[in-house]
């Protein structure tokens, strides 16, 4: 009986084994294969529907705005032949598109296709507020009208956007990854399938395969309207576990990845990790947000703040991968308050303002944590007992990313740890697209102060920059200083690790990871 | 027989309407929206209200849970709310992952629980029982997840001799299979060793030893039959364990079963692909049970199912 | 062949017990006795007796304040201040692992002990009463057992909201099927012997069949399951843990410790190693002396 057991173990091993050769990768010799570990995005390809940063890695290198966004904002056109001309009426911009531009199916870009682009993004896609200050988006929004009435087309590379008024970001909110060009045709005849089996952009990749819940593997587009692309492959490797991402590094199985800053301090004691590492700093915050109607009182919020030890929590926690933040909008961004003071930690001072706030004896509070995000989860904990010694006992409620959304939305939260980055770069951007009174009532912060509602609405249609920065800050101050409803906590830095042979690679501020560069070295 | 697996199978239909009925009652209780999940960072009223409707979340409860089980009937449990990729396909392609590594750790778990119970059985007493127990019991005591980092961190990064993630060459599947498997083998182990030794004392051993039947007999064809009742439960359920797919093991190991779907889709509250997942694994749990009972019948001719059942 | 049950001498062995007119309780004297010979039973009981008293003493048993952080000394070796070195909030991992063990402890037993008394419950009814009693309560397990583990514990604990006393609930639920469908076959086994079908057949009263009788010979497999259950729910409030659906921070238990350790395991081993090690030495102990306790209980040994 043992024996008839150990023969069916070697044949069934022996199947496996025959099963699994043709798997092997012997194929890939002289090739020059990119092979990123990811996190799995488990929607389609579409970043009109999905924002999700694991899938804009991938659709980056396959599909394109008209304008594109560089380090510090600059913005280059891209599609474009050059950039948009504004009209003396501050509100139209006319487009020209670049000639030749070829999608990957060998179809021409034409004015029709980004006006279908657009309008797809108004009517089905979850960016739509990107572009929604375009005339007559709110009637497509609502079905009221089949047609864009601010998008005229001119002629098949040439056409002109009209605006409801003054949008001073206009160009920077098109330039981002959401605002995509797909071929009219081929997207409408792909349906539902689109961003599954078909993705089609002008990117310098092309979608082979999306095998989901395993890889996907993008090929150079041979026909690319830019410098062509040095890299044959590109191939991202869903990896979940973080831990064993760094693993298959280590082993040479993937030649990049972005780092888990959870598992910072394991591999910046790794000499060999260590001159692989790459760091960059993407335009945003970590901070508290505050439910100003369940916790009402601006000194309860103003006494949580001196109750945090930012500099601990920045040095020590997160070690030395992020800088204590002092201001809403960051540095590098137009608004940012290079002269505002640095938050003090002071127990004493929190103490006595939460007796002035009519709880001499402390407070409690509750906390909500999405345990989708450990390093915000650690953050939290850290936060908890520090804020004892300031006498605010805070009980931590973890809930899934489910619930969270739904209390977030549902005005149930009463504090957590948030964070916010950027789409485009602006302090609108910001500041606009987190706390304005519109958004609040929909993250259960629900501030709603008059002033700073006007500065921000104000701003956002002023041209003269300087005139805009004094509104910006002025705004900041009002939200992080005076009313506490959101208390910032730190600005992150982000690490990836990039095999030596990956030349020509680098990931900025905008946080965009781009291949088409890169080549491989070796 | 006959009669009694067409009974049977009635009574699974019931069992398996219940959990779909159960399943769909808790994830309308359990607090979050997948819809909220999809909108993430922008929900605002208007886009919410057309995404429910694109997915008919909008109707009243009772008509969806109809709307299901029709489908289900049909073999159709409808889309995922988030890749839009038929339930079905989805199920099938976690299956065939996790079919393979739970038929390889189900193997080795057998394999390595069995002879190390016997051998211990037949050594009761002796050093290479105490060492066997030993090792078993310390294979059940560590959490599977621990012994997956572990085994990672030995063999594939210290030794470099094991590829440490994904499925994509035979080789990947040692370590998982090990890693889901040690404690199912340890538990399997014990158990037949325990029931050996129960066996082993009954009158008709002493008489098989005592007509001069050769011990290794006496324990394969007179002990191993008789003690095989509490193993084939414990294989029975593990084996559906097994099938339900390790959610830790395939997080460890980056691997895309049916754990890692049905974790994924209760955190997204993705209710079809709950749904599809759960009824997967019932199914699953309940022809396995099916198999066990029936296989009770083979071994012990004297539970009677036509009445007890 | 003839088809002999192993559990013959059993039945038998209560069958002399009555004829000898033996006090009942003597059986639990001598299967003491017996115990106490077990040396490995003893160590492993003493073991546990010293998990006892640390879970009743541990705050002054523990060097520091297990919840302390110092931030400034996150994830250092070991060193006189910290025996056993520190997690990432610079928080004593000694006097974590002695916290946790409070809740690994309750939660290993109190669950299994719920599950037991369900499960036993379940299954004698169902194996003594059989019939519709025997469906309704099969199909329930099967319903039960059909529902995949992790999912029904996540489903339980979304609705009941994370915390202790959830876990306890949600993992009894979790496991008491298993235990209610092995004592099930085994009464359904015992209902074959003449001396059960002899006492139905003369009139006994159910319930005093059943604690008489049908009970104590399930005892050894009543052993088994809850030394085999109380690491599977160890484990499973790991599991809890790791998905944040266990106890809420900053409480200290050896499953959430491995969870975050998982991060730094090649950093500081001694992180995850630790709390792994007190998971497996409290479940070693519950295994070997359940065994212990299980040759001690179990009569057969007595005959020979």
């Amino acid at each position: 009986m043992q024996k008839k057991i150990l023969v069916l173990v070697c044949a069934i091993l022996a199947l496996i084994s025959v099963a699994g050769c043709g798997n092997s990768d012997t194929a890939n010799s002289g090739k020059k294969v990119l092979r990123m570990a990811a996190q799995d995005p488990q929607v389609p390809l579409d970043p009109q529907k999905h924002t999700y940063s694991h899938l804009l890695k991938i659709s980056d290198q396959i599909l394109e705005p008209l304008i594109i966004a560089g380090d510090g904002g600059q913005l280059k056109p891209l599609l474009l032949a050059e950039m948009p001309q504004l009209k003396d009426d501050k509100k139209t911009y006319s487009f020209t598109l670049k000639s030749g531009v070829k999608f990957h199916n060998g179809e021409i870009l034409k004015s029709s296709d980004v006006k279908y682009s657009f309008m797809r993004l108004l009517t089905e896609g979850k960016m739509g507020n990107l572009i929604d200050m375009i005339q007559g988006a709110d009637k497509l929004e609502k079905k009221e009208s089949n047609d864009l009435e601010g998008f005229k087309i001119i002629d098949d590379t040439h056409f002109e956007i009209t605006l409801t008024g003054p949008y001073v970001p206009f160009l920077a909110a098109i330039a981002t990854d959401y605002v995509v060009i797909y071929p009219e045709q081929a997207c409408k005849a792909a349906g539902n399938d689109w961003g599954i089996k078909t993705l089609i952009g002008t990117g310098p990749f092309k979608l082979e395969a999306y095998n989901q819940g395993t890889s996907v593997i993008l090929v150079k587009n041979e026909n690319y309207h830019g410098v062509a692309p040095k890299l044959d492959e590109v191939d991202f490797k869903f990896i979940q576990d973080p831990n064993t991402q760094v693993m298959e590094y280590q082993k040479g199985n993937v030649d990049l990845l972005q780092l888990d800053s959870a598992l910072y301090p394991t591999f910046a004691n790794n000499e060999e990790l260590k001159k692989d590492m790459h760091s960059f700093s993407p335009y945003g915050l970590v901070f508290l947000t505050m439910n100003t109607q369940k916790i009402s009182d601006p000194k309860v919020r103003e006494a949580l703040s001196y109750a945090i030890d930012r500099n601990a929590i920045c040095q020590d926690l997160l070690y030395g991968t992020a800088t204590p933040a002092k201001t809403f909008i960051p540095k590098g961004l137009l608004g940012y308050d290079e002269g505002a003071a640095e938050y003090a930690y002071n127990p004493e001072k929190a103490k006595q303002l939460l007796a002035e706030a009519g709880y001499p004896d402390g407070i409690d509070l509750v906390a909500q944590d999405n345990t989708k995000y450990p390093t915000y989860s650690k953050l939290l904990v850290a936060i908890q007992e520090q804020a004892k010694a300031a006498g605010i006992r805070i009980t931590i409620n973890q809930v899934d990313n489910a619930a969270w959304a739904d209390m977030k939305h549902s005005g149930k939260m009463t504090m957590a740890v948030s964070n916010w980055y950027i789409d485009y770069v602006d302090p609108d951007g910001m500041i606009y697209q987190t706390m304005s009174e519109k958004l609040t009532k929909q993250n259960s912060n629900f501030y709603a102060d008059p002033i700073f509602n006007n500065l921000l609405n104000t701003a956002r249609a002023t041209l003269d920059s300087s005139q805009r920065e004094a509104m910006y800050k002025q705004a900041d101050q009002i939200l992080t200083r005076k009313d506490y409803a959101a208390i910032p906590i730190c600005n992150e830095t982000m690490f990836y690790l990039a095999k030596s042979y990956v030349k020509g690679f680098n990931v900025d501020s905008s946080y965009r990871y781009y291949f088409g560069t890169t080549d491989i070295q070796k | 027989m006959l009669l009694y697996i067409a009974k049977r199978l009635c009574q699974t239909v019931f069992v398996l309407v219940g959990i779909t009925f159960a399943t769909f009652c808790l994830i309308n209780i359990v607090p979050g929206d997948p819809v909220q999940v999809m909108l993430e960072k922008r929900a605002d009223p208007e886009m919410i209200q057309q995404v429910r409707h694109e997915l008919g979340t909008d109707k009243p409860l009772p008509e969806q849970y109809i709307n299901f089980v029709e489908g289900a009937v049909k073999f159709d449990l409808g889309k995922s709310y988030f890749s839009k990729e038929p339930v079905m396909s989805m199920l099938l392609r976690g299956f065939l992952v996790t079919a393979k590594l739970a038929a390889i750790s189900f193997l080795f778990a057998v394999t390595i629980g069995i002879s190390c119970g016997m051998l211990a059985a037949i050594k009761r007493g002796k050093p290479t029982d105490s060492f066997l127990m030993m090792i078993a019991i310390l294979g059940m005591s560590a959490p599977s997840f621990w012994i997956a980092i572990i085994l990672q961190i030995i063999f594939g990064l210290k030794l470099n001799l094991l590829p440490l993630s994904g499925l994509d060459q035979p080789l990947c599947y040692i370590l998982p299979s090990i890693a889901l498997g040690t404690r199912y083998a340890a538990s399997i182990a014990r158990i037949t060793r325990t029931s050996m030794l129960d066996v082993i004392k009954q009158d008709y051993i002493r008489t098989a030893r005592a007509k001069g039947v050769k011990e290794s007999m006496v324990f394969i064809k007179h002990a191993l039959k008789n003690a095989l009742i509490p193993i084939v439960t414990l294989l029975g359920t593990q084996l559906g364990n097994m099938l339900a797919g390790s959610m830790l093991i395939e997080k460890v190991f980056s691997i895309s079963g049916i754990g890692k779907l049905a974790v994924d889709s209760m955190t997204n509250r993705d209710l079809p692909l709950v749904q599809g997942t759960v009824l997967y694994i019932a199914v699953i749990f309940v022809v396995i049970n099916l198999i066990v009972d029936l296989s009770y019948a083979l071994i012990d001719p004297k539970i009677r199912y036509g009445k007890g059942a | 062949m003839k088809f002999f049950s192993f559990f013959y001498r059993k039945n038998k062995y209560i069958e002399d017990v009555a004829e000898q007119g033996i006090e009942y309780t003597s059986y639990y004297q001598d299967s003491f006795r017996r115990l106490k010979k077990n040396n490995a039973a003893m160590i492993c009981l003493s073991v546990l007796a010293l998990m006892v008293l640390i879970v009743i003493f541990a705050p002054w048993i523990s060097p520091q304040d297990p919840n302390a952080q110092s931030l400034k000394d996150a994830l250092r070796g070991p060193s006189a201040q910290y025996f056993l070195g520190t997690d990432e909030y610079g928080r004593d991992i000694l006097s974590r692992i002695i916290y946790g063990t409070r809740i690994s402890l309750s939660v290993g037993i109190i669950s299994q002990v719920l599950a037991t008394a369900i499960g036993v419950t379940m299954g004698v009814l169902a194996g003594y009463y059989g019939g519709y009693i025997d469906s309704l309560i099969s199909r329930v397990m099967e319903i039960f057992a059909a529902f995949p583990e992790l999912i029904f514990a996540m489903g339980i604990m979304y609705v009941l909201g994370p915390g202790v006393s959830n876990i306890f609930i949600a993992l009894a639920l979790l496991s008491w099927v298993s235990t209610a469908r092995l004592i099930r076959g085994q009464v359904l086994q015992l209902k074959q012997k003449e001396y059960v079908e002899a006492c139905i057949a003369s009139g006994g009263a159910s319930f005093q069949i059943i604690v008489r009788h049908l009970v104590p010979n399930c005892i050894s497999t009543i052993i088994i399951m809850v030394t085999l259950g109380i690491p599977g729910a160890i484990m499973s409030e790991a599991a809890l843990s790791f998905l944040g659906l266990g106890v809420q921070p900053p409480t200290a238990s050896w499953g959430s410790m491995i969870s975050a350790a998982q991060s730094y395991i090649s950093l500081i081993p001694l992180y995850s190693v630790l709390p792994g090690l007190a998971i497996i030495i409290v479940v070693i102990s519950f295994n070997i002396f359940g065994d212990g306790l299980r040759d001690a209980l179990d009569p057969k040994l007595k005959n020979q």
